[in-house]
């Protein structure tokens, strides 16, 4: 806000987000409390708050003309007056994961861009969309300049809405008469109440995940690469069909996963992908979304569940303690990548297949026969690959005494885990492939000295 | 679970609660510190995507 348009600083203090040092600890060795998952989830809505209040600020104060044309005071009103109507729905908006997405993206550009540039402008105007949707939401009246992107509304929270006009920018009312589209002299009619995003809900033994397939946020699928093109009717069908199922393993058998996915998942973002390929990401930006293309079947779509929220819990935690001193460079070795990575991403993965071990440590005990050996050998692979990985963590010297404590309470927990019986064949499948991938690895990223090779020679 | 009654404190300031009316009248210093520590720790996230990849 332009600093003649800002109320005086009252020097109020809010207080700080905290975490009861005994939720902090359930992260590293379970799933989470519900009471710790809670904290994460409003931590990182206070994130969101906090970098749109520092976009603001910058925009009035570095691209005041910018700030006035796309009457972003106006729009930052209507969030006001929503929040005063409905906080709830104004908190639902902020907390979408691509809000932190288009702020991530927005204050760099902010320092480093011309007024005049177009991706600025683009970024700047994302506020009135996101303001709209919550001024929609919350049943108010309004008339809001808001972006219109190749003639389609792409409103947070809403499926987009295509539109015949060519205006990059169009007047949008909403009062009790509907909504409204205004350019150049024409009037364009939209449903009163804009659909909103696909929603799957399913409920299993008590426990409901709710969660909505997005493949148009703009912020979002910039950082979740290659989104399907169209969701159709058959492809949400799979998606649906494939939820179920891997919701009545999580509730059913894994009810700690089941309760960290509810509280921490959000946004789907349906990845396209060979046949032969299976993807899953998160974005450090994107709290609240995972990204991955359709499983073969129920039980990867669980396990691929378990491990894409314990990167979300990780990047949250990492939001409020830092764990990761300054990276040195130091590079790893990764059983599960074929880079070599840095700390940060070594622990990242880390934290992941913990959670990944915890899951077949119980599912492998269930199924058919194939799938039961296949759970013995994951759960002997990940086991000792992450143990390995986590003391690779403690000795590198790069962590800060939370991030010790973080480790070394996955570690005692992977080493208790140690003592737990696998069957033989398992155990020899399972030292195999991670033989394999370790030999591979070496081939392609160590080095030989020539000197001690030719002294071998 | 044994709650000790020991947190770990942040520098985030719990805005989840705050009126939007009100941002303005937080002091100015403690704002700017959670910024500073949100935009180093983005900054410093040398691979931002978790991304994992297997073959069927």
């Amino acid at each position: 806000m332009p600093a003649a348009a800002r109320s005086a600083s009252l020097d109020l203090a809010p207080v700080m987000h905290r975490l009861a040092l005994a939720d902090f600890d359930v992260f590293a060795d379970d799933a989470g409390t519900l009471i710790g998952l809670r904290q994460l989830c409003a931590a990182e809505l206070s994130k969101h708050i906090l970098l749109m209040h520092e976009v603001l600020v910058n925009a009035a104060d570095k691209h005041p003309a910018s700030y006035a044309r796309l009457e972003l005071a106006d729009a930052f009103q209507l969030l006001v007056r929503a929040q005063e109507r409905n906080p709830d729905a104004v908190a639902q908006i902020l907390s979408l994961p691509g809000v932190g997405a288009w702020a991530v993206d927005c204050l760099p550009r902010l320092d480093s861009a011309d007024t005049g540039d177009p991706a600025l402008k683009a970024d700047l105007a994302e506020l009135t969309a996101i303001a709209a949707a919550a001024g929609i939401r919350a049943g108010l009246d309004f008339a809001l300049l808001i972006p219109v992107r190749n003639g389609r509304l792409i409103l947070p929270g809403f499926t987009p809405l295509d539109t015949p006009l060519s205006c990059e920018y169009a007047l949008l009312r909403h009062s009790e008469a509907g909504l409204a589209l205004h350019c150049d002299g024409s009037m364009h009619r939209l449903p009163a109440q804009p659909p909103g995003r696909t929603r799957l809900l399913v409920k299993q033994a008590g426990l409901t995940l709710d969660v909505h397939f997005d493949i148009s946020d703009p912020y979002l699928t910039r950082h979740l690469h290659h989104p399907m093109a169209d969701l159709d009717k058959e492809a949400t069908a799979g998606w649906i069909e494939r939820f179920g199922g891997a919701w009545r393993i999580l509730a059913d058998r894994h009810p700690a996963d089941a309760v960290a996915i509810a509280a921490v998942l959000d946004t789907v973002v349906p990845l396209t992908t060979d046949r032969a390929t299976i993807v899953s990401m998160t974005s450090t930006a994107t709290f609240g979304a995972i990204a991955a293309s359709l499983p073969p079947d129920d039980l990867t779509l669980a396990e691929t569940l378990v491990h894409e929220c314990q990167h979300l819990k990780l990047c949250a935690l990492l939001d409020l303690f830092p764990m990761v001193a300054d990276d040195g460079a130091g590079r790893y070795y990764a059983p599960w990548r074929d880079d070599p990575r840095p700390v940060r991403g070594l622990l990242q993965g880390a934290y992941a297949f913990f959670g990944v071990t915890r899951f077949w440590r119980r599912q492998r005990y269930y199924g058919r026969a194939d799938q039961v050996l296949r759970g013995h050998v994951e759960f002997a692979r990940r086991r000792n690959e992450t143990l390995a990985v986590t003391s690779a963590l403690l000795e590198a010297g790069e962590l800060t005494g939370t991030g010790t404590r973080f480790v070394s309470r996955m570690h005692a927990r992977l080493r208790d885990w140690r003592r737990d019986r696998v069957p033989e064949d398992a155990r020899r499948m399972a030292a195999e492939v991670s033989t394999d991938h370790a030999a591979t690895w070496r081939l392609r990223h160590v080095s030989c000295d020539p000197a001690a090779s030719g002294a071998a020679g | 679970m044994a709650d000790t009654g020991e947190y770990q404190e942040t520098s985030l300031p719990r805005l989840a609660d705050w009126p939007l009316s009100q941002l303005d009248a937080i002091r100015p210093d403690v704002l700017k510190e959670a910024v500073r520590l949100l935009r180093e720790r983005l900054e410093k996230e040398q691979d931002p995507i978790n991304s994992f990849q297997a073959t069927i």
